[in-house]
């Protein structure tokens, strides 16, 4: 019985070697990395991450590829699982040979990434936000991680400095997820932003992973009676949060982060009208004259249009990958990873159309992000693009 | 804010209660915990969702005939999961096995289908919100409460006045002793399945309505268990004040203590049950089952 | 006439009965003695359906379905020991679960009249939980409940377990009555005397077989009866 268990298990690390060599003989292409959510509850943005990344490299292999290269594009799916993406992480370095990783926007699953992409030493870029990803502790920066777009830190503050500034509100609340990094990052900097600056955050209250009940916490908001409310979540959570703050009566201003521009919100929520006067944060405003050519691009080439900002994040990222292999002038990790380190002024289509990494902090230099608001007739309308 | 926040705990444990009792009808009668009553919950609540979006039906026609749906389920789960290993001879932690499984399955599946979005009814139903005095109440949570009120008044008049009623009360006690009478244990527990399936239909379908339907909404067949375990197994009664007990307690531990512990501390009291008071809170000393 | 020809119970490896044959008459007593184990209450089981057997049971003739619902209907009613009435519920509504295969308002009520005319004592406490009675009154229950479907034969299991002598003989006397009217009875009893002065027949079993039958009387008289079953040698 053991014996035979040993032999399969010979075999199969010989069918294992093969495949690999097979795999590293393809010296002509370069592989770059993908992990994204194509299932589960972000499976839209998770695939529409995807379509943006295959949409950029197919348009730099037309063009006659990288380095002389063409690219090819292994994405994998985490699963919604921290411990699924390390392993698929572990899976495209070593199995896949890929020299660089692009993804993802789930800050839990790339803080669980970061300490093994020290290890294993191939760069990953992605869009997770919380800033522990790529420094996890002051004056330390994980070599190997990068960020390309406002952390959220700087996202955090950019709400609340306009909820001061623009709104002119004195007084707000943050309802936040505890189990989600993404959410209490924001709401940190959110919080320590607004009281540093002349308001006062009345209740900041913290609601376990995965309830679908706010109603005792949304009760303690309306009797401290903020002027808004900060719920920097997932876009279904948020719209939960906000359907039940209406049904309580809550005529708070609810501001939230950037996964509020989609229609699971909206659904979530109930209606149009009650998500109405919701304020929210995103990278990329989709009515932008710059960014018209590319939305019929990518309409033409998978015949649904743009939804999510994640089609950004994918194609992005595929161009500042590019940049950094050409800069580097081999596609080699440690290469493209100094090369990523002095990303200078790479174009793209997020914020006013340009990229500079931090060396320091491996995160986005100045990078402006727009303010949305849902109005009732379900359409979300530019408010201002703000900077850091 | 006392009395808003005690109106938003029975809201949420009369949910619990219903749950509760359809888990508590399959607990009495086999001893077992029925975690396919999670599955349950999903499909009603996907039921309810999908003949109302495509069939293009009123909300609560389409929650009706969900109902039918997961009963029908229900009773189909117990045909070719329980039923094939009593008649095995195999002991209940195989059918505990084969009920988690099946949980697990109808949310895998449901994932699938659904690619694990979140979706809302597209026409409202029981939407808003009434007032009295300062209190809001939504409709949806009175709504909630009247239709447990009316399941349970319907239940219990099953259960205490009609033949198959006394049937399922009789097995409760002996399955032997009520084969001696004469009555078809197949077919009673496989009522037992089809009612405990339509209340967590029912339940699903109005969580559905109330919150969102997404494929993890069966998970809430775990505060059915916590509500059992608290009110007394095998306790029907027990059931439903458990149901409305962790309820309160969720939503008051939430507001005065502090939320994100409310989880914890919730199992902490059920902890406290357990040593202190294993039968429950409404249970007597447990009888031994023969 | 109740009849077993070669009936084999096994559970697992265990063997219960072994080729058992066995006969009621019509409107007798049969008395089923044997020691812990010996398979009476398998044998009672198997005629009830409740345990799968091989070989052939017939009353009246006909063979008895496998199926418990069809044999109660056939006329077979099995009275378990009195721990088995349903203590979650009220005597009368014990009686209603004894009456579940002939669900009729008239034949319930008047079934019920003569269950409590055999048993007032089951009237008095008609509302009561049945958990709350005495040992005494859960065995009247118990036969109440057995005849509350108009049974033909009925299968007593140990109608003396843990009662007085003297609630013991009342019980079995009450059993010689609801014999007198009609009812044809297959009697398991631990206390093998004075089930065989009420019993037209006995059968003893031993380790699943039948190794001894006769009259009441024969059996009484017979010594090896007497110093295994009935403790004459002062080992009582």
């Amino acid at each position: 019985m053991l014996r035979r268990a040993a032999s399969i298990l010979a075999i199969s690390a010989l069918v294992l070697l093969v495949a690999g060599m097979g795999i590293s003989a393809q010296a002509d292409v370069i592989v770059i990395g993908e992990i994204a959510a194509l299932t589960g509850p972000t499976a839209q943005q998770g695939l529409q991450e995807r379509n943006g990344a295959v949409l950029a490299v197919e348009e730099i292999n037309a063009a006659g590829g990288v380095l002389g290269k063409q690219i090819k594009l292994i994405t994998y799916d985490f699963k919604g699982q921290p411990a699924e993406g390390v392993s698929v992480y572990r899976k495209l370095v070593q199995q896949d040979k890929a020299v660089v990783i692009v993804g993802t926007n789930f800050s839990n699953v790339n803080l669980a990434m970061a300490p093994v992409a020290e290890q294993l030493k191939v760069p990953v870029l992605s869009n997770a936000m919380e800033p522990a990803v790529t420094t996890p502790e002051p004056g330390k920066v994980n070599k190997y991680h990068f960020l390309a777009q406002p952390s959220s830190i700087e996202q955090g503050a950019i709400v609340a400095r306009y909820a001061l500034d623009e709104l002119k509100f004195k007084t707000a609340a943050c309802l936040v997820n505890k189990g989600n990094s993404f959410a209490t990052s924001q709401a940190e900097a959110f919080r320590d932003y607004f009281n540093a600056n002349g308001g006062k955050v009345l209740d900041y209250i913290e609601v376990p992973a995965g309830a679908v009940d706010f109603k005792a916490q949304l009760t303690k908001i309306k009797a401290s009676n903020p002027d808004c409310i900060y719920i920097p979540q997932y876009a279904q959570e948020a719209g939960l949060q906000v359907k039940q703050a209406r049904e309580l009566g809550i005529t708070a201003v609810v501001l939230g982060a950037n996964t509020l521009g989609v229609p699971p919100f909206v659904e979530a929520a109930g209606s149009n009208a009650i998500v109405a006067g919701t304020y929210f944060i995103n990278n990329v405003h989709f009515g932008d004259p710059r960014l018209a050519d590319f939305m019929a691009r990518y309409e033409k080439r998978y015949g649904e249009p743009v939804i999510t900002t994640n089609v950004f994040f994918g194609y992005d990222n595929v161009y500042i990958i590019k940049a950094a292999i050409e800069k580097a002038g081999v596609a080699e990790p440690e290469a493209i990873r100094t090369a990523l380190e002095n990303t200078k002024d790479v174009k793209i289509l997020q914020g006013a159309g340009t990229i500079t990494l931090d060396p320091n902090t491996h995160r986005p230099v100045d990078m402006p992000a727009w303010i949305f608001k849902w109005e009732a007739d379900g359409t979300t309308v530019p408010m201002t693009l703000m900077y850091p | 804010m006392l009395f808003q926040q005690i109106v938003n705990g029975i809201s949420v444990g009369s949910m619990y209660a219903l749950l509760a009792v359809g888990f508590s009808l399959v607990y009495n009668i086999l001893g077992i915990a029925n975690f396919s009553h999670g599955a349950m919950i999903a499909l009603g609540a996907f039921f309810s969702y999908w003949i109302a979006r495509y069939l293009a039906v009123p909300v609560p026609v389409a929650i009706l005939a969900s109902i039918a749906f997961t009963g029908l389920s229900s009773a189909l789960v117990e045909l070719v999961t329980l039923r094939i290993l009593r008649k095995r001879g195999q002991g209940s932690l195989y059918f505990f096995i084969a009920s988690l499984t099946v949980f697990n399955l109808v949310t895998a599946v449901l994932v699938y289908i659904s690619r694990g979005n979140i979706v809302s009814y597209p026409r409202a139903f029981l939407s808003g919100t009434f007032t009295i005095g300062n209190l809001y109440i939504p409709w949806i949570d009175a709504g909630m409460l009247l239709i447990s009120i009316v399941c349970l008044a319907v239940l219990s008049y099953v259960m205490f006045k009609t033949r198959f009623g006394l049937a399922v009360r009789a097995a409760s006690f002996s399955i032997k002793a009520a084969q001696l009478m004469g009555m078809d244990i197949d077919a009673i527990i496989q009522g037992v399945f089809f009612v405990s399936g339509t209340l967590a239909g029912v339940t699903g379908a109005l969580l559905g309505v109330k919150y969102a339907v997404y494929p993890y909404i069966g998970n809430f067949v775990y505060m059915a268990l916590f509500a059992c375990v608290v009110g007394g197994l095998g306790n029907l009664t027990g059931a439903v004040l458990g149901g409305l007990l962790i309820g309160l307690l969720e939503t008051l531990v939430s507001a005065y203590i502090s939320s994100a512990i409310s989880p914890a501390l919730t199992f902490a009291f059920l902890v406290v049950i357990l040593l202190l008071r294993p039968q429950g809170l409404a249970g007597r000393a447990t009888e031994e089952k023969i | 006439m109740l009849e077993l020809k070669k009936v084999n119970v096994r559970y697992g490896a265990i063997q219960a009965l072994k080729d058992v044959n066995l006969r009621v008459e019509r409107q007798t007593i049969v008395a089923l003695i044997g020691a812990n184990g010996a398979g009476k209450s398998s044998l009672l089981n198997a005629v009830s359906g409740i345990v799968p057997y091989t070989g052939e049971i017939s009353w009246n003739g006909k063979l008895l379905p496998h199926h418990p619902p069809a044999i109660v209907r056939a006329g077979v009613a099995q009275v378990p020991e009195g721990r088995q009435v349903f203590s979650n519920l009220t005597v009368y509504e014990n009686l209603l679960a004894g009456a579940y295969v002939n669900w009729s308002k008239q034949r319930i009520e008047k079934n019920i009249e003569r269950v409590f005319s055999l048993f007032p004592r089951l009237k008095e406490r008609a509302s009561q939980s049945a958990g709350t009675m005495s040992g005494g009154e859960r065995q009247m229950l118990a036969i109440g409940r057995g005849l509350m479907s108009e049974p033909s034969l009925l299968l007593i299991d140990e109608p003396s377990l843990g009662l007085s002598p003297i609630l013991t003989t009342e019980v079995l006397a009450l059993i010689q009555q609801v014999n007198e009217q009609g009812v044809t009875v297959l009697l398991v009893e631990q206390n093998a005397r004075k089930s065989l002065e009420i019993a037209h027949r006995g059968y003893v079993l031993q380790n699943g077989k039948v190794v001894m039958e006769g009259t009441g009387r024969e059996l009484l008289n017979d010594p090896a009866i007497q110093e295994a079953y009935l403790g004459v040698s002062g080992c009582a």
